[in-house]
């Protein structure tokens, strides 16, 4: 992982910090008209409230997450408990705030996880091509040959339930598509003359795929990749919700609605925010990486 | 296909090579009812050596995986750890409600899809257009299993249309199930539809029909519809592999027979032969499903061919 950290902060200096103070430049282009997008701003401002909540958790509950009161056990929603509390009397706000931090967590590490080694063997078959591609590509074709879910479910299987494992799981689950963009994108910018001329003067492969690649293909990586931390938050869901992740008392959203189902009778909240939670955090991530699609898209299509 | 059913084979093979634990200690487990056997301990080294000879794990890898691959053609898919029945016999007793599920869903997407997606192409930047799509973002972003519980409270609970557990060898059992499954599908073909139906009704040949005097359903339905699917059926070939995982997670949800709940019962009780029966098979059958993707393709598009005839 370490080699990856000057690449990535050459990625975001090149990207990001130039293009930002460079008024003129693509991406600063795309972020203005990115933030003209009502849509992607709300998800924006949703998902940076949530990240919020995820970090500060601790702070922002009146309960604590695992405190059992059996006295108030499966009360409806009310002034004292807004969401209700589960069969434990424990209140369901609380755990479920303490939830974004799990699910985010899931989220985001599952992505790195898996766009680290997609962008590294997409990179690696678009960039050497021939029999390298050929191998790199037929192993895609096979994880490709098995649903996403499934692969993720064969892979903690291997590894045995447990939320880490499942984030390692969701992520392997994400590599195929990630490679194949990459490669495509890498392919179609490796004839250009900048490459050709950085080969010229010497450079290492690895730079020139670090240094004068990566950072060209930043838009549709960035892209693919916000859109995929929604598709990793639904896929780790499930797999909590299945008992393949997170143990009680961990407050998962997946979990709290496999918790819901001893109470499905009599308590509908229980089974109803844990779900509008990863529904709301879902929709604005995909908000988001509409906006960012829309707005990196001329770009895209100029290039 | 066939590149790719050695690669499937080969990976489902090596599964249970990388588990961590001993598949024979696994298996000795299962016969001592439980107790983690040891081989100084409770087991004999002898009784070791015979178990690991019949599962035939004392021979070399790629002989290992030739028997592999010639049990699964043969139709020999091992035994369940647990019960010692056969997995092939569990698997086909388990099947046909999966693939029903997977199918309707399907259905339900298809059908859902094109109208929702049909309808608000031809209602552009009306409330049409926007509530179809809110609906269709919406149905992205909704995880399966809680619309699946959604239904339940709101079909079985509250209405008492549907009964909560409804036997399931009757049609009836399929409707919410499908509808939880299908509806993220349905939500993606929406949006394929619409964005791929506008942009057919730019082209010059639909403006030659209307011109001719076509009725405007006529123009939607018999000009511009066909040629707006071919995308649509990419997509449909990609959704049935997610449709095929999410039977998995929803017959949990509805406690339903099929190969989901073999095959998570396989993982919680570490019953290996089951598990790799069950993800190869999905596999096996998610293969299927894009060979029959690329016949659809060249039936909706004569110009494209397999061969190199041109």
């Amino acid at each position: 992982m370490l080699i990856w950290t000057p690449a990535l902060l050459i990625v975001i200096k090149i990207n990001v910090i130039d293009f930002l103070i460079d008024k003129n430049s693509p991406t600063h282009l795309a972020f203005k008209r990115l933030a003209k997008k009502k849509g992607a701003m709300i998800g924006l401002i949703i998902l940076l409230v949530l990240i919020f909540l995820a970090i500060f958790s601790e702070y922002v509950t009146p309960y604590k997450y695992d405190k059992i009161n059996p006295v108030m056990a499966l009360r409806p929603p009310s002034m004292v408990h807004p969401l209700g509390t589960d069969g434990f009397g424990r209140d369901q706000l609380t755990r479920i705030i303490h939830g974004a931090r799990v699910s985010l967590q899931v989220g985001i590490i599952s992505v790195a996880i898996g766009g680290f080694f997609g962008i590294l063997l997409g990179a690696i078959a678009g960039y050497w091509g021939g029999w390298t591609d050929e191998i790199i590509s037929r192993f895609i074709d096979i994880m490709l040959a098995f649903p996403s879910i499934l692969l993720a479910l064969a892979v903690v299987s291997v590894l045995g339930p447990d939320l880490f494992n499942l984030m390692v799981a969701v992520g392997v689950s994400s590599v195929p598509a990630f490679a194949r963009l990459v490669r495509g994108a890498v392919l179609s910018i490796k004839e250009n003359d900048y490459i050709v001329a950085a080969k010229a003067i010497g450079c290492s492969n690895t730079k020139i795929i670090v240094v004068h690649t990566l950072p060209n293909i930043f838009a549709p990586i960035l892209v693919f990749a916000t859109l995929q931390v929604a598709t990793a938050i639904l896929a780790g869901a499930s797999l909590n919700f299945l008992g393949m992740g997170a143990r009680p008392p961990t407050p998962e959203w997946g979990l709290l609605l496999a918790e819901s189902r001893d109470f499905f009778r009599r308590a509908w909240w229980l089974a109803t925010f844990p779900g509008v939670a990863i529904m709301i955090t879902v929709i604005s991530v995909n908000l988001l990486g509409d906006g960012l699609r829309d707005a990196f898209d001329p770009w895209l299509k100029n290039k | 296909m066939i590149p790719v059913f050695i690669g499937v084979t080969l990976a489902v093979f090596l599964m249970l090579h990388a588990l961590p634990g001993d598949p024979v200690l696994m298996m000795l487990t299962e016969h001592s009812g439980g107790a983690a056997p040891t081989v100084t301990g409770t087991i004999s080294q002898e009784m070791y050596d015979n178990m690991r000879e019949q599962l035939g794990l004392d021979k070399p890898l790629y002989i290992q995986y030739s028997k592999f691959v010639y049990d699964i053609l043969r139709g020999d898919w091992g035994n369940s750890f647990r019960t010692q029945l056969p997995v092939s016999d569990m698997l086909l007793r388990n099947l046909p409600y999966t693939i029903k599920l997977a199918l309707s869903s399907l259905g339900v997407a298809i059908v859902l899809g094109v109208i929702l997606g049909v309808l608000a192409a031809i209602m552009r930047h009306t409330w049409v257009d926007s509530l179809t799509m809110t609906v269709a973002v919406t149905g992205v972003s909704m995880p399966n299993f809680w619309l699946g519980i959604m239904l339940l409270f709101i079909f079985s609970l509250s209405l008492r249309w549907i009964p909560a557990v409804p036997p399931a060898d009757e049609w009836i059992s399929l409707i919410l199930p499908s509808i939880a499954l299908g509806f993220s599908a349905a939500a993606i073909i929406a949006r394929l539809v619409r964005s791929s139906l506008l942009e057919v009704l730019h082209q010059e040949y639909i403006r030659t029909a209307r011109a001719k005097g076509l009725s405007e359903f006529f123009v939607i339905m018999k000009h511009a519809l066909k040629n707006s699917l071919i995308p649509v059926v990419t997509v449909v070939g990609l959704q049935f592999g997610n449709l095929l995982g999410g039977t998995v997670i929803v017959e949990t949800v509805f406690a339903r027979p099929g190969l989901g709940m073999i095959m998570i019962e396989g993982i919680m009780e570490k019953d290996f032969p089951v598990v790799q029966g069950s993800v190869l098979f999905a596999a096996i059958a998610y293969m299927f499903a894009n060979f029959i993707v690329d016949i659809t393709y060249a039936y909706l598009d004569p110009r494209i061919t397999y061969s190199d005839k041109n």
